[in-house]
């Protein structure tokens, strides 16, 4: 066997050690983004817990009073960073400041911000989107 | 005394006027909402700055609550930069017709 060959196959082990490795990586990643994304049964214990359904009203689709929105139906991302930004506060770059929506949303962790997203997005609304 | 009568009529109508909220016309925002249809009408259209998730759905939503958004938007209680910008060119009777718009979406 020349030497060439003999190094060009511990090349292809070694390449065939960084796939294998590589992939480990990749499904862990895949497994912590799961565990990071939304989950509607915890969310709907979060909006309990904090009493969302006081304002929103109690399908989340009907506020108490107009000057509320209907969260029922919404996109889960457009809540996540409507939250984030009531956490942020108004003094923060894209934040936003709201006397009760700012001491709501800062006893929120980022786990129950994700899950009562995913919860309200999951809820059946009017909201439509036309031209 | 019926001179002020009358006077006080008046004084009470004007009144009247003054303290009404801006009321909204749902045909006059057609020429208003070229703004607004370029991502809120598209479905699952994303922001992507400064970061980036879908366009929230405006669509029946209550015309008070999209009235206190734009203006909270163009006081800077909400600092979205897009929406900051957009806002701060409505007047309050660009407000109610556009909310007007889109709360009697179904």
């Amino acid at each position: 066997m020349s030497p060439l060959i003999t190094r060009s196959r511990n090349n292809g082990n070694a390449q065939m050690k960084n796939f294998f490795a590589g992939a480990v990586v990749l499904v862990s990643f895949a497994a912590s983004c799961n565990a990071l994304a939304g989950d509607i049964a915890a969310g709907k214990a979060v909006a309990a817990k904090y009493n969302c359904a006081s304002c929103h009203g109690a399908d989340f689709n009907s506020p108490i009073d107009p000057s509320y929105p209907k969260l029922a139906g919404q996109h889960g991302d457009y809540l996540e960073h409507a939250l984030v930004a009531y956490k942020r506060g108004v003094d923060n770059m894209n934040g936003r400041g709201n006397a009760i929506m700012g001491g709501q949303a800062k006893a929120l962790s980022q786990q129950d911000v994700k899950d009562v997203a995913a919860y309200l997005e999951s809820l059946p609304g009017s909201l439509v989107v036309r031209r | 005394m019926k001179k002020l009568l009358a006077f006080l009529a008046l004084a009470s109508v004007a009144h009247i006027a003054a303290a009404a909220d801006v009321v909204g016309d749902a045909k006059a925002a057609e020429n208003k909402v070229a703004m607004c249809i370029g991502c809120h009408a598209i479905p699952n259209y994303k922001a992507t700055f400064p970061e980036v998730y879908r366009v929230p759905v405006i669509g029946g939503q209550s015309s008070k609550y999209i009235v206190n958004a734009l203006q909270a938007y163009k006081k800077g209680e909400r600092k979205h930069p897009t929406m900051r910008g957009i806002a701060a060119s409505l007047s309050d009777q660009d407000m109610a017709d556009v909310a007007a718009y889109y709360s009697q979406q179904k």
